[in-house]
């Protein structure tokens, strides 16, 4: 009996995160592949082709994305720099700070640098960045600022600093031992890095929508453009499967980069130079620009009615627009039940899945590896649109059903949920489970005494990622159904920034400060349970 | 009582533990000294069922414990770290291995509080594992192992990451607890005072296998080959007819009469006596005597017969 119930046990942990990710993720991935490889999909690749569109959008994709990235370095290169030579309270803090732009919903900063052109009038006029590829890479920068800040900068406090103290007491100027002893250490933080925030710009899709206006296209807006606006679904297949293989490509470039990234020195830094005062306030000042000034814009915005300041906007969301099926507040309300379901799979598929791939038989531990981190990687705009070309006819039709909402997210979720939980189970000492062992515990039994107890913790972390996701997504959910019931409060936003007239737009930018606290508070939550669990163990 | 026979456990083409057999007494605590690397640590976790065995037999009070997972062997282990489960409290800990036996909670409570008693530790149940210093977190890991009453504690360097004075207090603590408990250990270690200070017998091992097993002072009065008395940190052995003999560092004393001349090379001051080089027609040796005797001057030494030991050639 026992042996039933534990086999039993070892089959759900399986079945349950393998079905899941075979029917919502691979099953709609393979679809759009076969349309888009289809006799259909050929047509409509070699007409677009032939008209020159799919150099032009490809092109473009490469290049923004390059620009980004260097951009983001060439700016936050400096502030990684500051950042290692903090003490560790300040150090967190800052961390912390930065990271809150990285995680604001595509929306909601998209929305917030339109509020930034208005009030600035740069949306016309001699200097204009509305519907400009300049609106892009800020924004972009904007996001990718904390990837290299945190990523390099942790790296960096980890290098031994006497190395550069040795050089400067050699006669090597600050620049020279910059570029000669620091820069080449760094080298694997900044490449793997530097990967991360050009997939990141590559696979942009809210930002370029909204801010680089009707005429600029990435791959992932054509998709969008093409499956929502045109229903021409076989050049929008066309365009998913151009994205997929770049995407593919991306993926195994940047985990080659980690891979050859080197263990962290633990040592902390000891630094004798100190930062130049000018050039600290240099940095602290482009930080505060860049970061800040949107998103105090954004709340300025909200908060101006005509030419005075009040709540108006705020209280205005609760009224029916004509450009929404349903108010504002029920798109938030809406957003927070389907963050709740969407966390509660998420974590539970993300759990079980996590006891996979550390403890599953070999060739299932890969899959299951690499099965789970592909919807990270895959832009939500395929996973949208594979989930609404192949979950449309029964057995299977969610396109009418609530929980297509939740099941998309959660998609977009269970990867941060592994990847919190699976470096927990890792860091498990083997001895732990030996202990448990030899004092009568059943390999069942030990996963559920040690695994599971210990793994929550990286849970909660992973789930709260998940919730945060969920409240901002955008990408996959564009392309459901437009119902009151389904309607998110990014989807909301959007529409209601795609509308001109000065009171919506007040509207617009009372709903993504809201969005904004919502998911500011989830993530500094998160912060704060990480560290002190950091602390203890 | 514990026997194993012809015991072999491979890693790859490796012999760790290359057909060895011993057994250990119901009350008895052997101790296996040998270098890191010896297979020392791989024996301990053949028998507790952590690694397959090739070949040989390995039985507990008579059962064979091949064919049993390591829950149900019913042997005790206490590792290098403490391994303590750190999302548990301390009772939660010791009380691991009676919950899975499946005790009831009166009982568990009951023995929680008895261990504790015995570890030393009075008071401590409801203490955060990771408050615990390194000497609590391993009287704790005792306790646990000792919970569920093992007819066998099999003790993998327990004091390995404890400062010295701690491990001298817990060498000296351990057989009175062993004996207490009434149960069979053997305790595995690279350094000679735990060894002689915590077992009944000691065995050394090197590659695999046992070189020698008997009391303390037998291991340490006649080694039976000089790589084991080097190995036991002698260094007087010297060289006679073409055969080896160790020269015990007890065997000098100062003799104004007889004697052969020496030369004092060095002298240093160790636990209540002088550690004493001189050169000797034989090379240099060294000798614990009572007095210190004036670097650079020549002594008269005589060597008692009884403590030149010949050994085997290794």
């Amino acid at each position: 009996m026992t042996i039933f119930t534990s086999r039993a046990a070892r089959w759900v942990t399986v079945f349950v995160p393998g079905a899941f990710v075979s029917l919502f993720f691979i099953y709609p991935v393979v679809t759009v592949l076969g349309r888009g490889l289809g006799s259909d999909g050929l047509t409509a690749f070699g007409d677009l082709a032939s008209s020159g569109r799919i150099r032009d959008t490809i092109w473009f994709t490469v290049w923004q994305a390059v620009v980004s990235t260097l951009i983001t370095v060439a700016v936050a290169l400096p502030a990684a720099g500051i950042v290692a030579r903090l003490s560790g309270r300040r150090q967190q803090l800052v961390r912390a700070l930065v990271t809150v732009p990285f995680v604001l919903p595509t929306v909601v900063v998209a929305g917030a640098f339109e509020g930034l052109f208005d009030r600035f009038g740069l949306d016309s006029g001699t200097i204009r960045l509305r519907h400009t590829v300049w609106a892009i890479l800020l924004a972009h920068v904007f996001f990718n600022y904390a990837v290299i800040v945190r990523a390099v900068g942790s790296y960096w406090a980890g290098l031994d600093g006497r190395l550069e103290d040795q050089a400067r007491i050699l006669g090597a100027s600050r620049w020279r031992t910059f570029r000669e002893i620091t820069l080449p250490r760094l080298r694997p933080a900044l490449l793997a890095s530097s990967a991360i925030v050009f997939l990141f710009s590559f696979t942009s899709f809210g930002v370029v929508l909204i801010l680089g206006g009707p005429r600029r296209a990435t791959i992932e807006t054509e998709i969008y453009r093409f499956a929502v606006t045109r229903s021409d679904l076989s050049s929008a297949a066309a365009m998913a499967v151009v994205q997929l293989v770049a995407v593919l490509a991306l993926i195994v470039v940047t985990t080659r980069l980690e891979r050859r990234r080197p263990v962290t020195a633990t040592q902390p830094r000891r630094e004798s130079l100190a930062v130049q005062p000018l050039w600290l306030a240099a940095n602290v000042f482009v930080a505060v620009v860049l970061l800040g000034a949107p998103i105090g814009t954004l709340i300025e915005r909200s908060l101006s009615v005509g030419d005075r300041y009040g709540f108006d906007n705020y209280r205005a969301l609760g009224e029916r627009v004509q450009q929404l099926p349903a108010p504002a507040t029920t798109a938030l309300w809406n957003s927070l039940v389907f963050a709740v379901a969407a966390t509660a799979i998420a974590a539970g598929v993300g759990m079980l899945a996590s006891l996979v791939v550390v403890h599953g038989i070999h060739w299932l531990r890969h899959v299951f590896d690499l099965g789970l981190t592909l919807p990270l990687g895959t832009s939500a705009v395929t996973i949208g649109f594979g989930i609404l070309i192949a979950l449309d006819e029964p057995p299977l039709d969610l396109r009418t059903s609530w929980w297509i909402v939740p099941i998309a997210h959660a998609l977009v979720g269970v990867p941060f949920v592994v990847r919190s939980v699976v470096p927990v189970l890792r860091s498990i000492d083997p001895s732990l489970r030996e202990a448990a062992a030899v004092l009568g515990a059943a390999p069942g039994r030990v996963r559920r005494e040690i695994d599971v107890p210990i793994g929550l913790r990286g849970l909660v972390v992973g789930a709260g990622f998940a919730f945060a996701v969920s409240l901002g997504e955008f990408g996959a959910t564009s392309f459901i159904p437009r119902r009151a019931e389904l309607l998110t409060a990014p989807v909301a936003l959007f529409r209601l920034l795609g509308t001109p007239g000065e009171q919506l737009r007040g509207q617009a930018m009372a709903l993504a400060v809201i969005i904004m606290v919502m998911v500011a508070t989830a993530v500094l939550l998160i912060e704060s349970t990480r560290s002190s669990n950091e602390g203890s163990i | 009582m514990l026997e194993i026979q012809d015991l072999v456990v491979r890693y790859g083409d490796v012999e760790a533990v290359a057909g060895l057999s011993i057994d250990v007494a119901d009350d008895e605590t052997l101790a296996l000294l040998g270098p890191s690397g010896c297979g020392k640590s791989t024996l301990l976790r053949a028998i507790a069922g952590l690694e397959a065995m090739a070949s040989g037999v390995v039985r507990l009070d008579g059962v064979d414990l091949a064919r049993l997972a390591p829950h149900e062997r019913g042997v005790g282990m206490m590792f290098q770290q403490p391994a303590l489960f750190p999302h548990r409290d301390v009772a939660a800990n010791i009380e691991f291995g009676l919950r899975m036996a499946g005790m009831e909670v009166s009982g568990r409570r009951r023995r929680v509080t008895e261990l504790l008693e015995l570890v030393g530790l009075v008071g401590y149940e409801s203490r955060d594992v990771m408050t615990l210093s390194g000497g609590e977190a391993q009287r704790v890991a005792l306790a646990r192992s000792l919970a569920p009453s093992p007819s066998v504690l099999l003790l993998d360097e327990p004091f390995g990451s404890l400062d010295r004075a701690l491990r001298d207090r817990l060498v000296d603590e351990l057989p009175d607890l062993l004996r207490a408990a009434g149960i069979a250990a053997i305790h595995v270690t690279h350094d000679h005072a735990e060894a002689f200070g915590v077992g009944d017998r000691v065995a050394v091992m090197t590659d695999g296998k046992l070189l020698q097993v008997g009391p303390a002072e037998d291991i340490w009065r006649k080694p039976e080959s000089a790589e084991l008395a080097r190995f036991m940190g002698h260094r007087n052995i010297v060289e006679r007819e073409g055969r080896p003999f160790l020269v015990l560092p007890t065997a000098a004393s100062v003799d104004a009469v007889g004697g052969v001349d020496t030369k004092v090379l060095a002298t240093r001051f160790r636990d209540g006596r002088f550690v004493t080089s001189v050169k000797t027609d034989e090379g240099v040796l060294e000798f614990v005597l009572q007095e210190r005797l004036a670097v650079g001057s020549t002594v008269k030494l005589t060597i008692a017969g009884d403590a030149v030991i010949p050994l085997e050639r290794a």
